[in-house]
């Protein structure tokens, strides 16, 4: 039976580099495309005194449920 | 009746203006906005982790499938001069008193409409160039490389050579949308079907 082994090609620092780049800018670009919804989201269970004082965040300190509808 | 309202619609007062909006939104999506997609599927190309390649493709597609008023609503949000997330980085970049109101500013506008059209249909758009890129032979990227050829190389002469029919085709259907966008002012029989920030200028 042959031997059928994987042999990796082995890059080179600078073709390293590129990849990690590479993955970062996909990376940031699918985090800009999520993080605004997240910050939306996020906003609509703070108080708008949280709003205005906090920049960013995914969990609020006060959570507020009260401009939620109630649907009974 | 029928070609009454065309003679009404370019001899109005304000046609050269609308045409005018209409042309450079257009020509500045054709710039920034039609290449994005492209660059994108060719990054993601580039990836072998599979499990982030998968993620990454699911969060882009994502703003596609979201209505543009929503859009609208999210970008009047993320840059109010009040509460906006990226005003509070403006005041951190720029202080308090310097910080740009974007929102008002009437020559970022074409900016602002072109960036949201990228947020909401570069990730969809990388579909059809992926598919494309999916059909290229494995085996000349493999040939390229025991040839010694390196990233670049291998993606000027294997990947964009392979993809190049599908960019004219969508080229040429970017282009056949050029007069897509149309503006709403006062004249009173013009159509609006674009999102409320629009508005502004």
């Amino acid at each position: 039976m042959a031997n059928t082994k994987t042999i990796k090609i082995k890059r080179s620092p600078g073709d390293q580099l590129v990849q990690v780049i590479i993955y970062i800018l996909v990376g940031g670009f699918a985090l800009a495309t999520l993080l605004p919804f997240v910050y939306i989201v996020a906003g609509s269970f703070a108080t708008e005194r949280e709003l205005t004082e906090r920049a960013f965040f995914v969990f609020p300190h006060t959570p507020f449920l009260k401009c939620l509808p109630v649907y009974i | 009746m029928g070609l009454a309202v065309f003679k009404k619609f370019f001899t109005g007062p304000d046609f050269i203006r609308i045409l005018t909006n209409t042309l450079s939104i257009s020509i500045a999506s054709l710039i920034f906005y039609f290449p994005a997609p492209i660059l994108l599927a060719l990054l993601l190309n580039e990836i072998k982790n599979m499990a982030f390649k998968k993620a990454a493709q699911t969060m882009v597609y994502i703003p596609h499938f979201i209505s543009m008023v929503i859009v609208a609503a999210l970008t009047a949000q993320l840059f109010s001069t009040t509460d906006g997330l990226v005003y509070h980085w403006l005041i951190g970049i720029f202080g308090k008193s310097h910080a740009p109101d974007i929102m008002s500013n009437p020559k970022l506008f074409v900016p602002m409409i072109v960036g949201q059209n990228m947020w909401k249909e570069t990730g969809y758009g990388t579909i059809i160039f992926l598919a494309a890129l999916s059909g290229v032979d494995v085996q000349l990227y493999e040939a390229a490389e025991v040839d010694g050829a390196n990233r670049w190389q291998k993606m000027w002469h294997i990947t964009l050579p392979a993809i190049r029919s599908t960019i004219v085709i969508m080229l040429i259907l970017k282009v056949g949308t050029i007069l897509k966008y149309r503006l709403r002012t006062d004249f009173p029989d013009a159509e609006f079907h674009e999102p409320c920030c629009i508005r502004r200028i």
